[in-house]
Order: structure tokens, then sequence, then C-alpha cells
């Protein structure tokens, strides 16, 4: 009887959720401790276990070297992307460059991919699941970005694989959230999704009929969340001890993680009280070696003029979807606000004001996505399914041309699965294999797109230039995963595909992680906050900033 | 084939079709039907309850249900009815049917036969409607729904696609029922549709000839596709009228469509979701996107949109996920991906206009799909026609916009100073042309009345 249960997870940047239909209702689960929301923490512990959830979060100051965080940022990149370089500068654990530009992640001796830290994250939440219901989970829908690119979905899909998942689905969490609602019963609606996480913004446009779940558009900024607002805060607060001490807490990781965690309650304390007192106890010593402490008040009126640019950013995405799905905020008949930040007052009136509605309230905008996965993922296992979700690609695919310019292949927002052919032909005489590098992005210039990989086709006939057709096919199934194949056009033969450079797993790879993730011994109960051998009262020493 | 036979047995769907087919027994299966669909209902209600989540708990039921009830007392007879017709095309095809035949004819006879009556013996009466209510000739197709006619048609032509569709229905009808909201129009067009049907039944014979010629009419009628869903619950109404002439005229026909039937036998397949499937799935090289979705080449947005939502519950893969037929799986994938590329194409303003000139091109053949080639056309055309407005020389374009504000303020001689030096620029330009007539006019006049004036 394992078989007739499937989670739904909420793989999310700083937080995940599981959740399972229980008796036709969603119901999140908690861990032992009665914790709902773990933190996407992975923590590498010294006698080899791996702890995962909010205790690990405790040991991102501590065992800072060996506990990963916001493996989200960096699942399905490549290492000379942006967001590994910024996660490189910001990150306490080390980023190292893998085989074929991929990003491995090293603790102590060991490199993990990313999904495979991303599997830990999801075998501690099919774990969770499982001493709930008390027998083994086997399937799952887990949700990603509805801004997620190809590769992003390929890894997370990896990563659900190797932690012993069959991912039924990866879903799009606003599309989750709306199915949460529990739309589509009625006459046709149009909905907003907007939200608003830890690391990520997005917002998406569904229209939802009877049974039918289409998104009209989604747009999004994978820049913007709840992480910034924590940034101004810290700035703020450094800035302002910097001010008053000469010392820059910047300068130091420890001090940095501690103004964070500070920074994370001030935000969370100023939307629930409207002001919140910070104290961060002997955060760091001065040269002389006495010991500092961080104190501070925040105001809702000094918070809200900090992130307002913020949250204007947030609406400038919305303009984008609206317009991409030719509507006005006037044409939207309901808000739904997911993630956390989302339950801070002044995104709740900014949003209030710019659609001119009252957002839906009555799920937990923590929990709405994963209670959406399980929906889904509970239809998906359901003969008499009646719920079916239209989806869209969120993304151009594209391929490259000359010049490095790329060339449109499938719009974003087109409706999946669906293919598209495109015939190529050979340049040279006698040519034996055709390469084509194929994109997704929204500009026609390749090194603005997001490289999804190069394939190469051989096994075609040969013969002169121009005179050999191969199709391609271009593929977006409904997990919004990009398939690639070729065929000769004359003869109908299918040619062999490789792909010579991907971010993605090699199969014998994820067989490997599959066995590793298997053997890997989750961390049960509490550990002790403070490595063996390390002092609390080595305190980081900051050195004066230069006067000016 | 195989797989379409095998999918009613074992896919979901089946029950609501298999259902209602025992039930046929002319007597009982007026009740049963509705019953069968009402149980459909519930279960998607509580789906729903749990896809609501925590708000809309309550909520789920008491909707569907109300809609269904309301809808379903009315057309009570008829969905009875209308159930058993469609039964009546798999008695052909299947074992049961096989036995249906034979009692076919038997219980029309009796006075329950009276819903039966028409299924079967249907096609005897027909001659005698028909005269009395000939419109219905043509929709005969629809109606002629007996599996066996239908098929033969359809493959042909236009008729085809109802027997795919047909099948899809066969689930809809539990989801279709509350649909009245979204589905209005839909109700309208059933009442016509049934009519016809009568007629139909006697008109079977011709339409194997017809068959490719239907094809262009139909489409116009698009609304076969719409209305088979529905029109097969309606189809039942008719019947009860007949009951006690058909009888003799059974007899007769009798003879005539068992012919019929063998015929379409083979490929009756559609009337179960899944036959649906494997009809659609293959022709679908020769279907164009608008017998795709089942929509006239006139249907507006709204309409396409509503063809395409009623396609993905028929054909969603995650429908059919939780099934462990590979091969089946990935004929749903080839079939939906159709479908969802047939209505990106046809709700796009521009990229639709070209694809229907291409379909009824006489290159229709090879232009059912939209592809690179008609993609870079519309790109070209799109791209002309903007220039044939605003002008292709950036100096022309510019002289031209200039005119336009002179003649806004009523400067004529300027504007047709601007007009004429646009024109040198561009002297085929169209649209320069004729505002030059036009400024030209106006001058004319003005000059005209000064004259006058002086005079």
């Amino acid at each position: 009887m394992a078989d007739d249960i499937a989670i739904g997870i909420d793989l999310g940047t700083s937080y995940s959720c599981v959740s399972i239909v229980e008796n036709g209702e969603p119901v999140v689960l908690p861990n032992e401790w009665g914790e709902v929301n773990h933190a996407s923490v992975v923590s590498f512990l010294e006698d080899g276990t791996v702890l995962v959830g909010n205790t690990a979060k405790r040991n991102i100051i501590t065992r800072a070297e060996t506990t990963v965080y916001s493996a989200k940022r960096l699942i399905g990149r490549y290492f000379f992307s942006d967001e590994v370089k910024k996660a490189m500068a910001v990150m306490p654990y080390r980023i190292v460059e893998g085989e074929n530009n991929s990003v491995r992640i090293q603790v102590r001796d060991q490199l993990y991919s990313l999904p495979e830290i991303s599997a830990l994250v999801l075998k501690e939440m099919k774990a969770i699941a499982e001493q709930y219901l008390g027998r083994p989970v086997t399937k799952a829908v887990i949700t990603v970005p509805a801004y997620f690119n190809d590769n992003q979905r390929q890894a997370t899909k990896d990563a659900g694989r190797i932690a012993g998942l069959n991912v039924m689905r990866i879903l799009n969490e606003p599309t989750a959230a709306a199915l949460a609602y529990g739309f589509g019963r009625d006459v046709n609606q149009r909905v907003a999704i907007y939200d608003l996480g830890g690391g990520t913004f997005d917002v998406s446009i569904l229209e939802i009929g009877k049974d039918v779940f289409e998104v009209l558009s989604t747009a999004g900024d994978t820049y913007l969340g709840g992480d910034d607002f924590d940034d101004r805060i810290m700035t703020w607060l450094a800035d302002d001890f910097l001010a008053r001490t000469r010392l820059d807490l910047r300068q130091s990781k420890y001090c940095l993680q501690m103004l964070k965690e500070a920074a994370e309650q001030a935000k969370i304390d100023v939307g629930q009280n409207g002001t919140a007192e910070i104290l961060c106890q002997h955060i760091c010593q001065d040269a002389s070696g006495q010991v500092m402490d961080l104190k501070a008040t925040l105001t809702q009126d000094q918070f809200n003029r900090m992130v307002m640019d913020l949250v204007q950013r947030t609406f400038k995405v919305c303009d984008e979807a609206l317009q991409s799905a030719r509507l006005t905020a006037a044409n939207v008949d309901a808000v739904i606000l997911v993630g956390g930040p989302t339950r801070l007052p002044i995104v709740q009136n900014s949003v209030r004001h710019y659609f001119q509605k009252e957002p839906l309230e009555g799920i937990n905008p923590d929990q709405v996505v994963a209670m959406g996965a399980a929906l889904q993922a509970h239809a998906l296992m359901d003969a008499k399914t009646e719920t079916f979700l239209v989806d869209v690609t969120p993304l151009t695919l594209r391929i490259g041309t000359v010049g490095g310019f790329t060339e449109r292949i499938i719009e974003k927002n087109t409706p999946v699965p669906i293919d598209r052919s495109k015939t190529f032909t050979t340049s040279r005489d006698g040519q034996e294999r055709v390469k084509i590098r194929v994109y997704q992005g929204e500009s026609n210039r390749a090194d603005e797109c997001e490289m999804l990989g190069e394939f190469e086709f051989a096994g075609f006939r040969v013969g002169y230039r121009g005179e050999v057709k191969i199709e391609v096919t271009f593929e977006i199934n409904t997990d919004g995963i990009v398939n690639v194949s070729a065929a000769d056009l004359e003869t109908g033969q299918k040619t062999s595909t490789t792909i010579s450079l991907s971010s993605g797993l090699s199969e014998s790879d994820i067989q490997r992680s599959i066995q590793l993730n298997r053997q890997t011994r989750l961390a049960r109960g509490m550990v002790h906050p403070i490595p063996p051998g390390t002092s609390r009262d080595v305190l980081p020493e900051l050195p004066s900033a230069v006067e000016g | 084939m195989s797989d379409a036979p095998e999918k009613p047995g074992s896919a979901a769907p089946v029950p609501p079709g298999g259902a209602p087919r025992p039930t046929t027994t002319q007597p009982i299966a007026p009740v049963d039907p509705a019953e069968v669909e009402e149980a459909a209902f519930e279960t998607t209600g509580t789906f729903r309850t749990g896809a609501a989540g925590v708000p809309l708990i309550d909520a789920p039921f008491p909707i569907a249900p109300p809609p269904a009830a309301p809808v379903r007392p009315p057309p009570a007879p008829a969905p009875a009815g209308a159930r058993p017709t469609p039964p009546g095309p798999p008695r052909t095809r299947t074992a049961p049917q096989g036995t249906r035949p034979g009692a076919g004819p038997s219980p029309p006879p009796a006075a329950p036969g009276t819903p039966r009556g028409p299924t079967s013996a249907a096609p005897p009466r027909p001659p005698a409607r028909q005269q009395s209510a000939t419109p219905a000739p043509h929709p005969a197709p629809l109606g002629s729904p007996t599996g066996e006619f239908l098929t033969e048609q359809a493959r042909a032509a236009g008729p085809p696609p109802q027997p795919g569709v047909v099948p899809a229905r066969v689930f809809r009808p539990a989801a279709t029922a509350p649909p009245n909201p979204p589905l209005p129009s839909l109700g309208v067009r059933i009442a016509p549709v049934i009519p016809p049907l009568a007629p139909v039944k006697a008109v079977p014979p011709r339409a194997p000839p017809t068959a490719q010629p239907a094809r262009v009419p139909r489409r116009p009628g698009h609304d076969p596709m719409t209305e088979t869903s529905l029109g097969i619950p309606v189809m039942p109404p008719p019947p009860p009228v007949e009951p006690g002439p058909l009888p003799s005229l059974d007899v007769r026909i009798a003879p005539l469509v068992p012919p019929v039937a063998p015929l379409s036998a083979g490929p009756a397949a559609p009337s179960e979701p899944e036959a649906g499937l494997a009809w659609k799935a293959e022709r679908l090289d020769t279907l164009d996107y608008f017998e795709l979705l089942g929509v006239p080449t006139t249907a507006s947005a709204a309409e396409v949109k509503r063809a395409f939502y009623r396609e993905s519950r028929a054909y969603h893969p995650d429908r059919f996920f939780h099934l462990t037929d590979e091969a089946f799986k990935s004929q749903v994938h080839e079939v939906y991906k159709r479908v969802t590329e047939a209505y990106y194409v046809l709700r796009d303003d521009v990229r639709r206009p070209k694809y229907l000139a291409d379909v009824t091109g006489p290159d229709r053949v090879r232009k059912l799909r939209f592809d690179e080639l008609a993609e870079q056309q519309t790109k070209a055309a799109v791209k002309q026609q903007a220039a044939e407005q605003i002008g292709l020389n950036p100096k022309a374009r510019q002289l031209f916009q200039t005119a336009m504000t002179e003649l806004e303020k009523g400067n004529l001689s300027a504007a047709a100073r601007g007009l004429k030096m646009a024109l040198t620029y561009e002297p085929e330009n169209a649209l320069y042309k004729e505002k030059l007539a036009l400024v030209q006019e106006r001058l004319y006049e003005g000059s005209r009345g000064k004259a006058f004036k002086i005079t």
C-alpha cells in the first residue's frame, strides 16, 4: 500500500514544507518537534550524519564551512553564472567548479553536486512524511518557481530521484497556490499569485475555468525576496554600528550571520508588532579585546522607508506579467499571497493598492504551496481526476545562431506540453554532425540568455552541403522540461543526440548519488550547538575601519 | 486499436461508460444513466473538496450537486435515452454490443423500447420523421451516432471528429452537467441538433459516400463537436415520439443497418474516451487545428478557448497519469501536444488568419501544421503590413508624418506637398496615394468655394 500515497513538497530557498492529502484535505506535516516549516539547510556533522532543518540552521554560524543553505539559488546553474559568483562572495561554505562548468559544494574532502544537497533536504521531507504516516513514501510532486528554467527543473527532478522519490510532476509554485485555494470549480476567473519568498519573487496570472488552470503569464525576479529585506536591515545595523564604533561587522562571516539572524527576526517583529528591538550580545570584540553588543530599535516607518523600493520593484514585475497576459490590474478577480514576507503590512497594503482588491486569506502563506503540491499529487494518483493543469512555459526557448544571436523556437507563455520543429541543413560537404545550442531567455543575444545545453546530432546521411535536411524537434513536457530530438527529414531516420554541454548530472552520476544518499544517515534529535573543540569565547576580532 | 479496447476496461472512464450500457435495458436505462452521472459528479465534488483545500471544503459539494440536479431532471428522460444511444454504437464493436444487436430489434417493439427504439430502431423511423422534420439530414451524422455510421463517415469526412469527440464527452457528461455555467451556448445548440438526429438515422446510407465532401461543410457547422458532447444526451428525446409507427419501420431498416455496422465496427471504438483518443491519434496528421479542437473556422476567441479547455479535460496527460501503459500514455501526450499547438495558433490574432488561409488553400494537406515556414511568412507579412502602413523609407515616413500633422491643422496645401514628396520616395505606397487623393479633393472643393465667393 505504499503506492497509494504521494506527498507534495515545497522545496523553498529558505524553508521547505511537506504536505499530504488526508480525507480530501491537504495537511502540512510536522516533524517530531511540531515544526511545519523546515529550513532548507543541510549541515554535515562530524560523525558523518547529516542534519537538516531548523536545527541545522543554527549551525550556519558555528559550522559555517560544513553547513549549506540557499542551495536552491545555485541548483541547475553553470559555474560561470552571475548567481554563482554572487553566492561565492556571500556564502561561508565552499563553492567549487566541477566538470562541464558545473557547480559543486565542498564539505571537508567531499564534493557534492547541488541536486545531492537538495536531495538531502528532500530526504528529510520524505522522512517526516514517513514518520507521520508510518510507512514508506516513494512518490512526490515538487514545486519550483514558475521562473525556473529547464536546467533548474531538471536538476530539481534529479534531486528527487536521488532522494529516492519518484517525482511525478514538477509543479510551478503559483499554480500550486491556486490549487490550494480551491480554484477550479467556478466560472472563469483570473487570479494573480504574488509570491514573495525568501530569495525570489514571482507573479503569475492564471485563468481558471472549471477544472482547467491556464497560466496566462508569469514573470519574476530571481534576485528579490525576503532576504533582500533582511539585507537592508543588516546594512542599516552595520552602518550604524560602524558609525558608532568604527568596526565593520561585515568583515567577519560570523558577525554577518549573527546580523542576518537579528535582521530576520527584526523584520518579523516589525511586521507583527510595528516595532522591533534588536539585541545581539557579544557580537564581536574590538582590537582591545572589549566585547561589544549590538542594540537597536527599528520602527515600522523606518523599515518601510528601507524597503519601499524593493516593494515597488515587485510591481514592475506585476506590470510585466499583466502586460504579457494583455490584462490590467483591474481585470484580476482575486489575488493570492504566497511566502512569509507577504505577511508584512507594507507588502499587503501595497498589493491591495496595486490590484485594488483585498488579497485572499485563510491559508498560511508559508504552507499554501506545499498544500497545492499535495493536492496535485493526490489528483495524479486518482483515477477519477477531474482537474487538469494547463501550464505554460515561462521562458522563450531559443537556439543559437551565428554571431552570438539567438532565434525563437517556442515563445514564453505557450501552453505545454508542446513541440516545435525546425529544419537545419549541413553547411559543409560530407558533414557528419550538426551542433546546436539551446537557450532559454528573453533576449535575442545569446550571452543574455541561459544556455540549456549543446546538442550534437550524428547518424544522418552524409551528402553535399545544404542537401541533408535535419528536422530538430524541441519538446517541452508537462514538467516544463525540454527534450530535443532530431530526424533526417528525407529518410525519417532518428539521429543520435548527445548533450555535450550541460549543467546536469549524467545517469551514472545520479545512480552513484542515489547510493550515497541512501547511505547517508539523517541526524535526529538535538545537536550540540558548538562543534567539539571550539571555544565559544573566541569571538571574531575586527580590525578598525579605516578612518576617513 | 488494441490499446483502445483495453483502456475502456482498465481506464477510469470506463465505469461511467460501461455502467450506462448495461443499464441500457429499455426500461431502466433512463434512470440508471442519470444516477451514474450523478455519482460521477459526487466523486468529482469530493476530489474538489480536496482541491478546495482549507477554505472551500463545504463549498464544493453544494456547488456541484445543485447544478447537476437542476440540469438533470429536465433532461432526465433525454439523458437516459441519450445514454442508450451512445451505447448503441458500441454494440457493434464489443461483445456487449453483439448481444445488443440481437436484443436491440426486439426491444423496440416493447413499450420501454421507446427510448431504445430511437437508438436501435432509429433508422426506420427517420424516414417518417424526416419528411416532417427534413432539416435533419446533415446533422444526421451526429445523430447517426450509432457508432457504426459515424465512424465510417467520420473517417472520410468531418463526422469522424465527432466519434472521436464523443468518447471524450462520455466523461464529460458528468463534468458537463455542472458546466452549465460555462457552456450556456451549448444548450442552445443542442436543441437544434436533436431534430436532425432523428432524420439522420434514415440518412445513414448516404453518409458514407458523402464522407469526403462532408468535411468542408462540417467545419462551418463546427458545432458538431460541441454539439456532440451535448448532443448525446439530447438524442433520446426524439425516440419517445416515434414508438408507435417505428416498429414496422424497424423491420425494414434493420437489414440495412447491420451491413453498415460491420463496416464501421472495426474502427468504431470512438465511443470510449480512449477510443476517441486512438481515433484522434490515428488521424493526427490529417486533421487541421479547427477540426482538432472541434470549432468552426469562424469561432471566436472565447469559443476557441472553451474548446481547448474541453479538449484538455479529455486528453490532458494528467488524467491518465495513474495508468501504467506507456504506449497509451505517449499517445495521449502526442494528441494533447497537438491540441495545445492548435490552441497556440488559433488564439493568436496574427497566426490564425495566416493559418486559416493556409488550410483553406490548395496546399491544405501540407499546411495542416503551422510550421516554421508559416511562422516566417507570418513574421514577414506583419513586417510588410507595418511597412505598408507607415512606409518603408524613413524619409518618406517622416514626410508622411509631417503631412498628416499639417492636415490635422488644416494646412491642405502643405499636406499635399508633403504627400507628394513622400510619394517620390515610395511611389507605390497605397496609403500615401489615398491620402493625397483625399487632400487634393478637399483642396479642389475649397478652391471652388473660394472661386464662387470671389465672383
